[in-house]
C-alpha cells in the first residue's frame, strides 16, 4: 500500500504546477489487440476486461507501459467494471477484491518503471459507475452499493494505487454511496484516500439521472475531492458549457477525460489525436483544467497529442470558493439576495396537514406525493417532508414516500425529522444537497453530537433552532436571546464540528401573536429584530421561520393576511428561507391597505390610535409607548386584545364577502386582477365573458391583461411582489393568451421572420421573454420559446433545427449578463451569426457595445424592452433598415467605437466605375446658401 | 410603410382600406387621429444646402464656393466586384474650372416626440406611445421626400408633373439620395462631416456617440444629380 498522504501531497504540488496528463482508453486499446475468448479465460468471461489481469497481464501492462511512453502522468487500473456489482454479470464477485488488487498492482509494476524524479507517475483506480443507477434503473439499494463500491476501492488501494477515480459517474446517489465506501476505507486505513470524481453528461445537458454539472457539485462539494470533472459521452465540443461551469464554481482541481468525438454508425469514434488535443486545447487556453486526458477511442497517439499540447501550458488556478448557499434536489436553488425569501412548502407534513396524514396512514404513495408535487407547482422552492409521527415507524415509509418522491419533484428536500437513523434513511435517496430540520441544544450538544456526522456524510444543510438547555424558557423569545443562542450555536456548529456557515440555517423561532398569552406579545417583533441581528452578526449563515404560527387562533381569512403581511416585514429584516402553505399565501400588493393596517398593528403591537372615548380601558391605550418592551403589562395585554379584536371582527364580518368579492369588480379590472395576483381561478370564463362583448382576443391581450402586466412591473420594481409571484403572474399571462390563441387568426400570409426566444442559463426569469414573445407573436413573428435556463448548446441546437432570423436572449439577474456573453461566445464558435437580441433587468446598452458584441460575430442589438424587441426585428426584417440596424450593431462593422481590423482582401483596381458616365453637362444650381426651414404643415408633405 | 412595417398591418394596407376592411380601416381612423393630435405639436424642420464638388478616386471633397481647399472630405468605399462602384463616380470632374455640385441635407420630425411618446406608453397608452413615434420617422422620411424633390427642382429637373407620390417614394426621378450608415456608404462615423458643414444643432438634431441621430425620427442624406445614380451595397462585411 502506497503513502497516500505522500501521494496526494505530491498530487496537488503538482497539479498546481502543470497540467497533468491522464491516460486514454483501455478498451480500445484492448480491442485493437483482437483478443480471443481463451484469452479472457474461456467463453463465459469473454468481454469481462476486468479479469485479463488475471489470464493476460502482459497485454495489460504493455498498455500501460505505452501511455506512461506517450507522456502520461497518471495511467488508471483495468478495473472498470471492478465492483462485485459488476463482475457477479460473469460469477466472478467473489473475486472482485483479489481482481482489483491485481489490477492495481500491474499499473503499478508500470509506473515504477517510468517515474524519474522530475516526472513521478502515478496510478490511479478505476471506478466505474456500475450497471446500475439506483434512481434511474434501481435493482441495487444504496448500501448494497457501498457495499460494492467499498470491496473495490480497498483493493484498488491494497495493490497500490494513489488514488481513486469514481468516474463516467451518471447519477449522484451512485456518487454518493461510492464516495462513502472511500471514506470509510480511509477511516479503517488512517489515511485519507484521494478520489476525483469524474461525472458524464448527456448530449440532453444533464447526468442520466437528471442533474446538471452545477447540480452535481452543489450535491458533492462537501466531499473535497482531489478533482471535479468530466469524462466520456459526447466528446470535447459539447462539454464545452459544462467544463466552463465546473470550473467556475469549484475550489477543488478540474479534470476532463472525453472520448474521441462522438461514434458514427459503425462505432467508430471521429476525432484524431491532433483533432481531439485541438479542441482541449481551447479549454486549457482558457484555464479551466488541472489534469487531461482521454476516455472511450483515444489511444497512445490521442495522448502523444495532449501531452505535448499542455506541454508548458499553465494550469487552471483554482478560485477561492464563495459561501454560497446552494440546496438542490435535481435543480439547484441558492439562497441569496436576488431569491429571498425562498419558499418551503410545508403541507407534506403528517402533523401539519391531516390530509397528508390521511394518505400516509393510508399508505396512498401515489396520492401522498401528489401533495409534494402540487406544492412545488403553487411555488414552493424546497419541500419540507415530515413523516415524524407516534403512530407510525417514519423508517418503514421513508423509502415507500421518497421512492416516489424523488421521481417527481424536482426541487430540493428538507428532512423534518428528529429521529437520526431516519435523517440518514432518508438523504440516501436524495441525489441532491438536502437540509436537516432541524437540531437545537435543548439537549446540550446531544442533537450536534447525533446528526452533524450524518450532515457532513451526506453534505446537507442543517436548520438551527434558537432552542438551549434553559430550564425557563428553552425556546428563545427575546431577539437578544435569540441571538446568544444562534452564536453559541454556530461557534459550536463551526468549529467543534467543522459545518460551513453557508450550511447553517437558523430558525428564530415564530410564536402565535393572537392567542391572547401574555408571554407572547411582542413576539413577532422579536422575531424580526432576531432576523436583523443574526444576519449582521452572522452574515455567511441563513435565516429560516415558520410562517404560519404567528397567525395561530385567528380566523381563516385574517390568518392568511397576518402571515403575509409577517412574511413581508421579516423579508425585509433579512429572512432566507420561508416555511409556508404557497397554495394559500396571499400576496402583500393585493391585501387591502385597511386589512394590512390592522395586520400589522397587531403584529408590531402598535399603540391604537383610533380608540373611542368610551371603550373601557381608553386610558390605558392611549398612554403606551411605542415600544412593546416599554409598555407595562396591563398596557401590553390591552393592546394586544383590542388589536385581536379589531382584526378578529374585521375578517369575521367581512367573511360573507369574501367569496363574492371578485365578482363585485368590473369585468376589466378582474382581468388585470388575474394577471396580477397570478391566479387563474375564473380566468377562462371571464376571458369568455370578455369575448362575449365582441372583444377581439388580440385586444384583450392588449388591453386588461396588458395592463395587468404593467402592473405587475410597478409592483415587482417597489419591492411588493416576490420573484415567485411575478413568475405565477407570468403564467396566468401564458394560461390567458394560451386560451385565446385558438380565437386568433393565423397569419394569412408568410410569417415575417422567425425569432429563437431563451432565458439564459442559470436564469428562470421567463416574464420579460415571454412579453417579447407575445408581442412579436402578435406582429406576425414566429417566435420558438426555448424557455428558461437554456444553456449554450441548446440554443445551437434549435438554430439549427430552425434557421431564426434572430436570436432574443432574456435574463433578470446580473450574473445573467455575464452569462449573455459566455453564450454570445459559444454561438459566435459553432458559426452563428445571426443578429442576437438582447435584454433583461441587468443589462445596458453599454454592456451590451461593450462586452456581448465584441464576443459575437454578429450584431448584437440591446432591446431595452418587447417593443424596442419589436423595433428591432422589424427593421432587421426590412431590406431598407436591415444593413443600418446590422451595421450599427456589429462591433467589426460602424458605429462603434472599435477599430476594425479584418484584412482588405483586394484592392479593388478602378478609381472610377465604368457604368457611371463622365462626359454629361454639370447642372447650374440655383443657390450654394445654407437653407433653414420650418416646414409648416405636415400635409403638405 | 406606417401600417405595415411600424403597425404591424398583415397584408396590402391601401387595397384593405379600400375593400374597406374593418382592421384597415380601424387602424387608418385611429392613426388618423393620432395625425390630427400630433399636427398640433410636431414640427418638421429641414436644413440644406448645395456645396461644389470634386471627386478623387473614392474620396469625395466639398468646397465653400471658389475655394481652393476643401471644407470636408469624405472618403467612400468601392465595391470590390461587379460594376465597382463608389459614390464619389456621381461627382463628376470639373468643366472649365466649374465645379460639378452636391446637396446635403438633414430633416427631423422628431422634437419632443420621445417625451410625448414615454409618457403615452407610462399612462398604457402603448398604441399612442408606439404610434407616434412611428408617425415621426415616416414624417420625417416623407419629409425628405419633399426636400430631394426641392433639391431636384433648384437643380433643374424638376419631377415631371404627371409623376405620382408612389412613383416618387420608388425612386424613379433623376439622381439620388444616400444616408450614411446603409449599405452603398455603411460608415456611420462620416455623419459628421454632415454636422460639420451644416450645424444641424439648429433644427434640434444631435449626433450620438454612435454618430446616430437623436432624435431618432431625422433623416440626413447627400444628394447627388448623375443621372447613373443607383443604389448599390459596398459589401461591409469585407472591410
Amino acid at each position: 500500500m502506497r503513502d497516500l498522504k505522500q501521494s496526494e501531497t505530491a498530487l496537488r504540488e503538482l497539479l498546481a504546477e502543470r497540467i497533468l496528463v491522464l491516460d486514454g482508453a483501455m478498451g480500445t486499446m484492448l480491442q485493437q489487440r483482437d483478443l480471443t475468448a481463451k484469452d479472457f479465460g474461456g467463453p463465459a468471461l469473454e468481454g469481462c476486461n476486468e479479469n485479463l489481469v488475471r489470464t493476460r497481464p502482459d497485454v495489460v501492462l504493455d498498455i500501460h507501459r505505452k501511455y506512461f511512453e506517450a507522456g502520461a502522468d497518471i495511467v488508471e487500473t483495468d478495473s472498470f467494471g471492478g465492483t462485485p456489482l459488476v463482475l457477479g454479470e460473469y460469477g466472478l464477485q467473489a473475486d472482485a477484491l483479489e481482481l482489483n488488487k491485481r489490477a492495481a498492482a500491474l499499473a503499478r509494476q508500470a509506473a515504477e518503471e517510468y517515474s524519474t524524479p522530475g516526472k513521478p507517475r502515478f496510478v490511479a483506480g478505476s471506478m466505474g459507475p456500475t450497471t446500475k443507477a439506483i434512481t434511474v434503473t434501481g435493482g441495487v439499494t444504496f448500501e448494497g452499493l457501498l457495499d460494492s463500491y467499498y470491496v473495490q476501492a480497498k483493493g484498488l488501494i491494497e495493490g497500490g494505487c494513489d488514488l481513486l477515480l469514481v468516474e463516467t459517474c451518471q447519477d449522484t446517489r451512485n456518487i454518493k454511496a461510492g464516495v462513502l465506501a472511500i471514506q470509510k476505507l480511509s477511516r479503517e486505513i488512517g489515511m485519507r484516500v484521494p478520489y476525483l470524481i469524474s461525472v458524464t453528461i448527456e448530449p440532453m445537458g444533464t447526468m442520466l439521472a437528471g442533474q446538471t454539472v452545477e447540480a452535481m457539485w452543489a450535491s458533492l462539494r462537501h466531499t473535497r475531492p482531489l478533482a471535479f470533472g468530466m469524462n466520456c459521452a459526447t466528446g470535447p465540443e459539447f462539454m464545452t458549457d459544462h467544463i466552463r461551469t465546473l470550473s467556475s464554481v469549484t475550489g477543488e482541481f478540474v479534470s476532463c477525460y472525453p472520448n474521441a468525438g462522438l461514434p458514427d454508425e459503425e462505432g467508430k469514434y471521429l476525432e484524431t489525436p491532433t483533432s481531439l488535443a485541438a479542441q482541449l486545447e481551447k479549454f486549457v487556453n482558457h484555464g479551466w483544467l488541472n489534469l487531461v486526458g482521454g476516455c472511450c477511442g483515444t489511444t497512445e497517439k490521442h495522448i502523444r497529442a495532449i501531452a505535448q499540447m499542455v506541454d508548458g501550458k499553465k494550469p487552471r488556478v483554482r478560485p477561492q470558493e464563495a459561501h454560497r448557499a446552494i440546496y438542490s434536489g435535481i435543480e439547484t436553488i441558492e439562497a441569496d439576495d436576488s431569491t429571498r425569501p425562498l419558499l418551503v412548502g410545508e403541507r407534506t407534513n403528517v402533523i401539519g396537514s391531516r390530509l397528508f396524514k390521511n394518505l400516509v396512514a393510508e399508505e396512498k404513495w401515489e396520492e401522498a406525493t401528489e401533495i409534494a408535487r402540487r406544492q412545488v407547482k403553487g411555488g414552493a422552492q424546497v419541500l419540507d417532508v415530515c413523516l415524524q409521527s407516534t403512530e407510525r415507524d417514519e423508517k418503514k415509509d421513508i423509502p415507500e414516500f421518497y421512492e416516489k418522491l424523488i421521481r417527481k419533484i424536482k426541487a430540493p428536500v428538507m428532512i423534518d425529522t428528529t429521529d437520526p437513523a431516519a435523517v440518514r434513511l432518508a438523504l440516501t435517496y436524495c441525489q441532491g444537497k438536502a437540509i436537516i430540520n432541524s437540531i437545537n441544544l435543548e439537549d446540550g450538544e446531544e442533537k450536534f453530537e447525533k446528526i452533524v456526522p450524518i450532515a457532513h456524510d451526506f453534505g446537507a444543510a442543517v436548520v438551527v433552532g434558537c432552542i438551549d438547555e434553559d430550564a425557563v424558557q428553552a425556546q428563545a423569545f427575546t431577539r437578544e436571546r435569540k441571538l446568544g443562542i444562534a452564536k453559541r450555536s454556530y461557534d459550536l456548529l463551526t468549529k467543534k464540528y467543522g459545518i460551513a456557515a453557508e450550511d447553517i440555517i437558523f430558525d428564530p423561532l415564530v410564536f402565535p401573536c393572537a392567542t391572547g398569552d401574555e408571554n407572547y406579545i411582542g413576539g413577532a417583533v422579536e422575531t424580526m429584530e432576531g432576523i436583523r441581528l443574526i444576519k449582521a452578526a452572522l452574515p455567511d449563515t441563513r435565516t429560516i421561520l415558520g410562517i404560519s404560527n404567528v397567525s395561530f387562533g385567528l380566523p381563516a381569512g385574517a390568518r392568511e393576511a397576518v402571515n403575509s403581511v409577517f412574511l413581508f416585514y421579516c423579508t425585509k429584516a433579512g429572512l432566507d428561507l420561508a416555511i409556508v402553505n404557497t397554495e394559500k399565501l396571499d400576496r402583500f400588493a393585493s391585501i387591502p391597505e385597511h386589512e394590512r393596517r390592522l395586520a400589522e398593528n397587531l403584529l408590531f403591537q402598535h399603540v391604537p390610535k383610533d380608540v373611542k372615548a368610551d371603550h373601557p380601558q381608553a386610558e390605558l391605550l392611549r398612554g403606551a409607548p411605542d415600544d412593546w418592551r416599554q409598555q407595562s403589562k396591563e398596557q401590553k395585554a390591552a393592546i394586544n386584545q383590542f388589536h385581536i379584536a379589531a382584526i378578529a371582527e374585521h375578517f369575521r364580518s367581512s367573511n360573507k364577502k369574501e367569496k363574492g368579492k371578485g365578482e363585485e369588480l368590473p369585468l376589466d379590472e378582474r382581468l388585470g386582477n388575474y394577471i396580477i395576483q397570478g391566479t387563474r381561478d375564473g380566468l377562462v370564463e371571464d376571458l369568455e365573458k370578455k369575448r362575449a362583448e365582441g372583444v377581439a382576443p388580440l385586444d384583450i391581450i392588449n388591453g386588461p391583461l396588458m395592463d395587468g402586466m404593467a402592473e405587475v412591473g410597478r409592483l415587482f420594481n417597489a419591492n411588493e411582489l416576490i420573484v415567485a409571484e411575478v413568475l405565477q403572474s407570468a403564467e396566468a399571462m401564458k394560461a390567458a393568451v394560451s386560451h385565446l390563441e385558438q380565437y386568433m387568426e393565423k397569419a394569412e400570409t408568410a410569417k415575417r421572420g422567425k425569432v429563437v426566444l431563451a432565458t439564459v442559463k442559470g436564469d428562470v426569469h421567463d416574464i420579460g421573454k415571454n412579453l417579447v414573445e407575445i408581442i412579436l407573436k402578435n406582429n406576425g413573428f414566429d417566435v420558438v420559446n426555448l424557455g428558461i435556463k437554456v444553456p449554450p448548446e441548446e440554443l445551437i441546437k434549435a438554430y439549427q433545427a430552425h434557421r431564426p432570423d434572430a436570436i432574443g436572449l432574456s435574463g433578470l439577474l446580473v450574473k445573467s449578463a455575464q452569462q449573455m456573453v459566455t453564450t454570445a461566445s459559444d454561438l459566435k464558435d459553432a458559426g452563428i451569426d445571426v443578429p442576437l437580441l438582447v435584454g433583461g433587468a441587468a443589462l445596458s446598452a453599454k454592456f451590451t457595445q461593450q462586452k456581448i458584441a465584441p464576443n459575437y460575430s454578429g450584431a448584437v442589438c440591446y432591446a431595452k424592452d418587447a417593443m424596442t424587441g419589436l423595433r428591432l426585428m422589424n427593421e432587421l426584417m426590412d431590406p431598407a433598415t436591415r444593413g443600418r440596424v446590422v451595421s450599427e450593431h456589429t462591433i467589426s462593422g460602424n458605429g462603434v467605437s472599435v477599430t476594425t481590423t479584418v484584412k482588405v482582401a483586394a484592392k479593388p483596381s478602378v478609381l472610377h466605375s465604368p457604368k457611371v458616365r463622365r462626359e454629361l453637362p454639370i447642372p447650374e444650381v440655383a443657390t450654394l446658401e445654407r437653407k433653414v426651414r420650418l416646414v409648416p404643415d405636415l400635409r403638405e408633405v | 410603410m406606417l401600417y405595415g412595417r411600424h403597425m404591424g398591418y398583415r397584408g396590402d394596407f391601401e387595397k384593405h382600406l379600400a375593400a374597406r376592411e374593418p382592421k384597415a380601416v380601424e387602424l387608418f381612423s385611429e392613426m388618423e387621429e393620432l395625425k390630427n393630435e400630433a399636427a398640433s405639436f410636431m414640427k418638421v424642420r429641414a436644413v440644406w444646402q448645395f456645396f461644389e464638388a470634386e471627386s478623387e478616386g473614392d474620396a469625395l471633397h466639398v468646397f465653400a464656393a471658389g475655394a481652393e481647399e476643401p471644407l470636408h472630405t469624405w472618403k467612400f468605399k468601392r465595391q470590390r466586384s461587379g460594376d465597382q462602384l463608389c459614390l464619389s463616380d456621381f461627382v463628376l470632374d470639373a468643366q472649365n474650372g466649374k465645379r460639378d455640385h452636391v446637396a446635403v441635407f438633414v430633416v427631423t420630425a422628431g422634437e419632443g416626440i420621445r417625451a410625448r411618446s414615454e409618457q403615452a406608453k407610462h399612462e398604457g397608452f402603448y398604441f399612442k406611445s408606439h404610434g407616434l413615434q412611428a408617425l415621426a420617422i415616416e414624417t420625417a422620411e416623407a419629409c425628405a421626400e419633399w426636400l430631394h424633390r426641392r433639391i431636384r427642382e433648384d437643380w433643374g429637373f424638376p419631377d415631371p408633373p404627371e409623376m405620382t407620390m408612389a412613383q416618387r417614394f420608388t425612386s424613379r426621378y433623376r439622381g439620388k439620395r444616400y444616408s450614411f450608415g446603409y449599405p452603398a456608404c455603411p460608415e456611420l462615423e462620416d455623419q459628421a462631416g454632415i454636422w460639420k458643414l451644416l450645424r444641424p444643432e439648429e433644427i434640434g438634431v444631435q449626433l450620438t456617440e454612435g454618430f446616430m441621430m437623436d432624435p431618432e425620427a431625422s433623416v440626413s442624406a447627400l444628394a447627388f444629380h448623375h443621372p447613373d445614380c443607383t443604389y448599390f451595397s459596398v459589401g461591409e462585411g469585407q472591410e
